[in-house]
C-alpha cells in the first residue's frame, strides 16, 4: 500500500510540478503571514513585524528551492529541461544544425548499408540445402595440355 | 553516526512526527507547538520544518490535504498516516537509546 502512495507520489511530483511549485509558495506565504500577525499582535510595527518574521523564518527563496529538491523526479525535470535549452539552442543555428545532422545521417546510414550487405553475403547461410559440402571445380593448367596447345 | 546535519535532520524529523500524533496540523502551527511543548527551548528555523515536510510527505510517513485554517485561509494540513506512526515509534525508540548512549559517555549518572 505504501509502495502504491509513493508511486503515485512519484507521478504526481513528475506531472504536476508546476501546481505542486505553486502550492509550495502559498504555503510559505501563509507561513509568513500568520507569524507576521502574530508580531503586529505582539506589538511591533509592520515593517518590524515582517522583518522580524523573515528572520525566524530564513531565506524563503533558499527555503522553496531545497523543499523543491526534497521531491522525487528531479533528475527527469532536469532532464526536459536541458533538452529543450539543447533544442532551442541548435534551431537557433540551422547551418551548423543541418550540416551535423547530414554528417551523422550520412555515418549511419553507410555504416548501416555496409552491415546490411556483411549480414546477407557472408554471414548467412546459403539457401539450398547441405551448403556445408559445396564443393568447386576448377581446371588446373598441366604440362601435357600445354604441350598439346603451343603451336 | 553521520555528519552533524544527519543527526538534526532525523530529530526534526522525530519532532514534527511527535507532534502531528494528536492532531492534523499546518506547518506554522507545528512550528508554533514544538516552541510550546518544549518550554521555548527549541526555537528550530521556521523554514528548515518544510523541506523536512514535504521529505516525510515523499516518503508517505505523513499526507497533506488543503483545507480552511482557523483564519479563514486556506492552509495545507499534515496528516501523520499509519506508517508514519510505527515509523514514529521506531525513531523515538532510536532517540532514546541514543541519548542513554550520549549519557553514558558524557557521565551524567
Amino acid at each position: 500500500m505504501r509502495l502504491f502512495s509513493k508511486l503515485r507520489m512519484t507521478l504526481l511530483s513528475v506531472f504536476r510540478r508546476s501546481q505542486a511549485s505553486s502550492h509550495l509558495d502559498d504555503e510559505i506565504r501563509y507561513h509568513l503571514e500568520r507569524q507576521i500577525e502574530e508580531n503586529i499582535s505582539a506589538g511591533m510595527s509592520p515593517e518590524d513585524a515582517r522583518s522580524a518574521a523573515l528572520r525566524k523564518f530564513g531565506n524563503p527563496a533558499l527555503l522553496r528551492d531545497q523543499t523543491r529538491d526534497a521531491w522525487t523526479g528531479g533528475w527527469l525535470d532536469s532532464l526536459t529541461r536541458d533538452t529543450k535549452y539543447v533544442a532551442r539552442s541548435l534551431a537557433r543555428t540551422p547551418g551548423f544544425t543541418s550540416i551535423a545532422v547530414f554528417i551523422i545521417a550520412l555515418g549511419i546510414g553507410s555504416n548501416l548499408a555496409l552491415f546490411t550487405l556483411v549480414h546477407r553475403v557472408l554471414l548467412n547461410p546459403l539457401p539450398y540445402p547441405d551448403p556445408d559440402q559445396l564443393v568447386s571445380i576448377y581446371e588446373h593448367e598441366s604440362v601435357a595440355t600445354r604441350m598439346l596447345t603451343c603451336p | 553516526m553521520g555528519k552533524p546535519s544527519d543527526l538534526l535532520q532525523g530529530t526534526l524529523d522525530l519532532l514534527i512526527l511527535k507532534t502531528l500524533l494528536l492532531e492534523p496540523l499546518h506547518g506554522w502551527a507545528i512550528a508554533k507547538r514544538i516552541q510550546q511543548l518544549s518550554g521555548e527551548v527549541l526555537q528550530v528555523q521556521q523554514g528548515s520544518l518544510y523541506p523536512a515536510l514535504h521529505r516525510l510527505e515523499q516518503q508517505g510517513w505523513i499526507k497533506a490535504k488543503w483545507a480552511e485554517s482557523e483564519t479563514g485561509r486556506q492552509a495545507k494540513f499534515y496528516a501523520l498516516t499509519a506508517a508514519g506512526r510505527s515509523q514514529l515509534e521506531k525513531e523515538a525508540a532510536n532517540w532514546n537509546r541514543l541519548s542513554a548512549a550520549i549519557n553514558l559517555v558524557v557521565g551524567e549518572a
